[in-house]
């Protein structure tokens, strides 16, 4: 209770003030309260404005079985940081992360962003502490964040920042888990692509360690395999998923940079020509980060 | 597929007609009021007969009264009632022609129920398309869309038959026009009819052949599928009007443009899965509007609508190849436009994914040209013999994939599986376009195996069995040349002389020519082979048959003594190709120092060295400038010439003949105190290269110095080069060098020293004259760091890639050694056979020796052991530890034989060679000699 009122204070402090939310009951009804914690059985709750007058805030706790749904509020200096995450300070980030944690298994919580936005930032900083918070934050977003498109990108990013540490084994084995795992056509694309990354980097190292592996015959298998899947890989969203646009296209600029690896720049032409061709609108945006 | 729209439009209409929606419910509240006016036996009976549905009697009667009591002022009232009673019971009956002139009677009254003058209104539409009127009908839902009084829903549908209505009487240009300028007025529809308005649009623009326009309307569609994929009623057809486009680009070649409809189209069963759910909301909406009196024809035409839905659901299921033939489509549509790899790629999915003797199988020879073209042998290979495994051999392309697989083969250099392939093609198909190919290639083959006994079999057979193929020149020539390479110059001769004669328009003719020439030649026949060179070479070609031609015309007139004509010859082949040019080069400077013309010899080589400091024989030129100073007594020159060539290109990369130079410079400095003026000049190299910051030069000229004192193979030049090894990278340096350094400090006892060199140098030079020397190098260090798997392999490749016998011989003695403790037998067979190898040095045989013994006697066989122990210390006596050990070893295996006696007579004499004394296993047989000895006295 005590660390729910400090937080709360320090909420104040930076301006986002920590609003009630609203329960939604099967009964029809709906409370207004802060939602402190959520089990299987039971949510408890705060509320700080009880029918008696001058009453001071009161705990309490409702039958998870009886609530239909929540609707998060948002303060109006919450709103602003939920619509502008990648300016929010990362102190606030963090604040709100801590104090709404409880809510992340819970539909519509606005924690899941949070948490992501959080882990970016640190997956992009150079310090080693922070990418393995960013490891460990991606990782409980993962297995218990409630919305599919949070829990699927965390997994993206992880799998990113693996790549970016050189935990190339480990980046594989999970891309591998989540191909195996996912059927949302979108999100197989997503992590066929991770997948694909891993196998880049595959083939970049085994190039430097063997330079002149077109002369090797114990190398040359292994580098034209890995290449030639590599390609399969990165067409395979514009031919069998053309209307998967992000992906199609991210493919088509993957083949390119490839086939360019390769030394073959018509090849890397015509699939950029093909890219921006096809998926006009993508042409012209920022490609994810690999 | 328009013109079947149009066909189904009318069958529509009449569809509509022949179950029309009953409006008894409105029409029974009219009748009502009827019962109390007469002649009531009429109206009645009238009545009766409506209620009972039978609507023409109820007519009959209706009709009857108005034409006996109609004209009466008091009946009508009566008269406005029964009017539209008749019109529906006409209607029920489907009597339209009758309907007809009811409806627009009871629409010419002002006083008309609003609901009635709506649903008749839309009914006149309907009759009129039943008619097969259809300007009135156009008319008429004309004129129902404009009243905005009338139901919305009915009125967007109004509009829809309007414009329908184009396209049945043949005006898709009207058709079209009039959809593209309603488009703001669907977008106020609901979403559902603005889909079905598109369709519609699509289908007149393609009437009207305009495909552009019809594309653009298609792709908003799909756009609006793509986001509201409910919204889209009429999935099939839209996806079937698509694959027409597609289908159009496609055969006007615009590859692009078809490629992007076909992509469009979407797979069958989430195709059929939309439409089902339109399915399923149709029939709901029926349901709910079963009893509604306001929306009779408006549901009958859903009625209809939903069983086209149905049939067309029916039709679209039984294409159950339709993804596949899309695929298919599309794949065609990349490769035409020059997109092989998504063409590939499509294509080889399709083929793996389909059913034997489905679509895709005829396009499989496509498919794997495309892959042939892309290089992608391998996979052309492997997609072959999966077609071959899993189709029938009756297949329609099957002789066609049976040839790209073995030509292929043949192109990968698996010549013995190309054999194979060939002739199973012949074998199965003898009638097959490619069959004689086949048989060709079977005998080409053979010629690449140098088996020219069976090349002249194999074509001597294809003659014979297609007399008539179009290869018979190619069989004639290449019977030729298999005499010829099989060395039979005389037959070979005769048969390339009677090749114009027997194919005067053959594709071969020069080159008969040519053979018959070299052929001559070959047999010596000098004499007679210069005209025939002379007239060959006179052809102006500048190819190599030519420069081969000028060369071999240069020896013949040596061997005739004509060397000015010789040296000429030479002079003519040209610069571009260059293994005769240098050949030919060559020979000039060798006739001329035959025929001691000095100074053009010098003349000649210095031109060389200049022109030509890249080539390989660059050293060779330099050798004979300097032999030239020799010979005439100036050595100081001779130097001078070397020193020249090596300090120019020194730290030149790509000049990496100057190791033959900088070892070859020892033989101008004979004398002890010359080699030290040597050693000197290649300390100064050194230094001074270091002073300019010419690593590579300093690497060369330490490596100079080393050989100076034995390179490798002395001590002194091991140290000399070990003390290199920090300095040398293989990436920049001529391997001999890095190998040098090597093999140095492996001789110095330092293998792990030497491995990041080894790697190195394996990483640079995959293909290095040394990988076998390498790999051995390699296998010991794994083996010595307990890698037994990885050891095994690099041994394994230094037996394949090692040249020499004794090198072969070492790594396989080295992997018997391996596999001692796994499978003692095949360890002691792989030995005995390494022993076996001729020329064999002494420490591997001493090794292989000692290998043998120790494998038997670890297996219990210690009689086999003593003997291979005694044959070391007998025959290899001067090794001196591996003498010491096989005496030990001996002595034990004889003691645990119950042989003591021996034993001791083996310790004694081992004990009585005071030059092993000191060595490993001297003091335990020295001990057990006491033990022994102290027993039996």
């Amino acid at each position: 209770m005590k660390s729910v009122i400090i937080t709360a204070a320090l909420l104040v402090v930076s301006g986002i003030a920590w609003c009630e939310d609203r329960v939604f009951l099967k009964s029809g009804g709906m409370v207004e309260v802060r939602i402190l914690s959520m089990t299987e059985s039971e949510m408890r709750i705060l509320d700080e404005t009880p029918e008696t007058p001058g009453a001071g805030p009161v705990q309490g706790a409702i039958s998870s079985q009886e609530v239909a749904y929540i609707e998060f509020h948002l303060s109006e200096n919450e709103r602003r940081v939920f619509e502008n995450l990648q300016t929010a300070p990362l102190s606030v980030l963090e604040e709100l992360w801590g104090i709404r944690f409880h809510q992340l298994a819970l539909p519509r919580s606005p924690i899941g962003a949070y948490g992501l936005e959080l882990a970016r930032r640190w997956s992009a900083s150079d310090d080693p502490v922070d990418h393995q918070r960013a490891l460990n934050r991606l990782e409980v977003l993962m297995t218990r964040a409630w919305d599919e498109q949070i829990r699927s990108e965390a997994q993206a990013e992880r799998i990113r920042v693996l790549l970016r540490i050189g935990e190339h084994q480990t980046a594989e084995h999970e891309a591998s888990q989540w191909l195996a795992q996912t059927e949302n056509p979108v999100l197989l694309l997503e992590a066929k692509w991770m997948a694909a990354q891993v196998d880049f980097d595959a083939l970049r190292a085994l190039e430097q360690e063997h330079p002149r592996w077109e002369q090797d015959e114990d190398v040359k298998p292994e580098r034209m395999r890995l290449y030639r899947g590599l390609l399969e890989s990165f067409l395979e969203p514009s031919l069998e998923h053309p209307r998967v646009r992000v992906a199609a296209h991210r493919g088509l600029i993957s083949a390119a940079e490839l086939a360019e690896f390769d030394g073959d720049e018509e090849l890397a032409d015509s699939f950029r020509r093909d890219a921006a061709l096809w998926y006009p609108e993508q042409h012209l945006q920022p490609l994810s980060p690999p | 597929m328009v013109r079947s729209c149009r066909v189904w439009n009318v069958r529509v209409v009449k569809g509509i007609t022949a179950c029309i929606f009953s409006m008894a419910l409105w029409a029974q509240e009219e009748a009502s009021v009827l019962q109390t006016l007469g002649p009531r036996e009429l109206i009645a009976q009238g009545q009766q007969a409506f209620q009972a549905r039978s609507y023409a009697e109820a007519a009959h009667f209706f009709g009857l009264f108005l034409d006996d009591y109609g004209e009466a002022e008091e009946v009508a009232e009566l008269k406005t009632l029964l009017e539209p009673m008749i019109a529906v019971c006409f209607i029920q009956s489907q009597r339209f022609e009758e309907a007809l002139p009811w409806v627009e009677t009871v629409l010419a009254r002002t006083d008309l129920h609003p609901k009635l003058a709506d649903e008749l209104g839309y009914w006149l539409g309907v009759i009129h398309l039943a008619r097969e009127d259809w300007v009135q009908a156009q008319h008429a839902f004309g004129r129902y869309w404009a009243n905005e009084a009338n139901n919305e829903a009915k009125r967007f549908e109004a509009l829809l038959q309007f414009g329908q209505l184009y396209l049945v009487q043949g005006f898709p240009e009207d058709a079209a026009e009039f959809f593209a300028a309603q488009r703001s007025v669907w977008s106020t529809a609901q979403p559902e009819v603005m889909g079905r308005a598109g369709v519609l649009e699509i289908a007149a623009h393609m009437e009207a052949e305009n495909w552009q326009k019809a594309y653009t309307v298609a792709f908003a569609l799909h756009d609006q599928a793509e986001r509201e994929p409910e919204q889209i009623s009429q999935w099939i057809m839209l996806q079937q009007q698509t694959l027409q486009l597609g289908q159009h680009w496609f055969e006007e070649g615009d590859w692009e443009q078809a490629i992007v409809c076909l992509r469009a189209v979407r797979p069958q069963e989430q195709v059929l899965d939309q439409q089902r759910s339109w399915m399923q909301r149709y029939e709901k909406e029926l349901e709910e509007y079963q009893g509604s009196r306001d929306f009779q024809a408006l549901m009958t035409q859903r009625k209809m609508r939903l069983q086209r839905m149905r049939a067309e659901v029916v039709r679209f299921e039984q294409q159950p190849e339709f993804d596949l033939a899309v695929r298919l489509r599309l794949a065609q549509s990349y490769l035409q436009s020059g997109r092989d790899m998504q063409g590939a790629i499509l294509l080889e999915r399709a083929f793996r994914a389909a059913e034997p003797g489905s679509l895709v199988d005829a396009a499989v020879p496509s498919l794997l040209q495309t892959w042939s073209r892309l290089g992608w042998h391998d996979r052309v290979i492997e997609l072959a013999e999966v077609f071959k495994r899993t189709r029938s051999v009756e297949a329609e392309v099957m002789p066609l994939v049976m040839f790209v697989h073995a030509d292929t083969l043949r192109q990968s250099d698996r010549l013995e599986e190309a054999q194979i392939a060939y002739e199973e093609l012949v074998e199965a198909f003898p009638d097959a376009a490619t069959a004689d190919q086949s048989m060709f290639m079977q005998g080409f083959i053979y010629l690449l195996l140098d088996d020219q006994e069976g090349a002249r079999f194999q074509f001597a057979q294809l003659l014979k069995q297609y007399p008539e193929t179009a290869l018979a020149d190619e069989v004639d020539y290449w019977t030729g040349m298999a005499d010829y390479f099989a060395g039979d110059y005389g037959t070979a001769r005769e048969h390339f002389r009677g090749y114009p004669e027997r194919w005067p328009q053959g594709g071969y003719g020069r080159e008969a020519q040519f053979r018959v020439a070299t052929a001559t030649f070959s047999l010596g026949e000098y004499e007679q082979a210069i005209p025939l060179l002379v007239e060959f070479s006179d052809q102006g070609d500048a190819d190599e048959l030519t420069a081969e031609a000028l060369v071999l015309l240069g020896d013949a007139l040596i061997g005739q003594g004509k060397v000015e004509e010789a040296l000429q010859s030479y002079q003519r082949v040209a610069i571009s190709n260059e293994r005769f040019f240098e050949e030919a080069y060559f020979k000039r400077v060798k006739v001329m120092r035959l025929s001691d013309r000095t100074d053009e010899m010098r003349a000649l080589l210095q031109g060389f060295v200049e022109n030509f400091s890249a080539s390989s024989r660059l050293p060779e030129a330099v050798y004979w400038l300097g032999w030239i100073d020799q010979e005439a007594g100036d050595i100081a020159a001779a130097r001078d010439r070397y020193w020249r060539v090596i300090r120019e290109f020194a730290n030149d990369a790509d000049r990496t003949t100057l190791v033959s130079l900088l070892s070859a410079l020892p033989k101008l400095y004979p004398t002890d105190a010359e080699r030290d003026l040597l050693r000197s000049e290649l300390q100064t190299g050194i230094r001074e290269a270091f002073d300019r910051d010419e690593t590579h030069a300093a690497i060369r000229y330490g490596w100079g110095l080393a050989q100076l004192k034995g390179g490798s193979k002395t001590q002194a030049g091991q140290l000399e080069l070990a003390g290199m090894i920090r300095a040398v990278s293989p990436r920049y340096h001529e391997p001999e060098i890095a190998m040098d350094v090597i093999r140095s400090v492996v001789a110095l006892q330092n293998v792990a020293t030497a491995e990041k060199l080894v790697r190195e140098l394996r990483r640079w030079h995959p293909r290095t004259v040394y990988r076998g020397e390498l790999h051995f190098l390699l296998g010991e260090l794994e083996r010595d760091q307990g890698q037994l798997t990885e050891a095994r392999g690099h041994f394994e490749k230094s037996a394949r890639f090692s040249l020499a016998p004794v090198d072969v011989a070492r790594a396989e003695l080295a992997l018997a050694q391996l596999l001692a403790e796994r499978d003692p037998e095949t360890a002691i067979a792989k030995i005995t056979t390494v022993l076996e190898t001729p020329k064999l040095s002494a420490p591997i045989k001493v090794a292989g020796l000692m290998e043998l013994g120790r494998i038997h006697e670890s297996i219990g066989r210690y009689r086999q052991a003593t003997a291979f122990y005694e044959r070391v210390y007998v025959s290899y006596g001067g090794f001196l530890e591996e003498t010491t050990e096989a005496y030990w070893r001996r002595g034990q295996l004889l003691e645990k034989l119950q042989v003591g006696e021996l034993a001791l007579q083996v310790y004694q004499e081992a004990i009585a060679r005071s030059d092993l004394a000191g060595l490993p296993f001297y003091p335990d047989i020295l001990k057990r000699s006491m033990a022994l000895k102290g027993g039996s006295e």
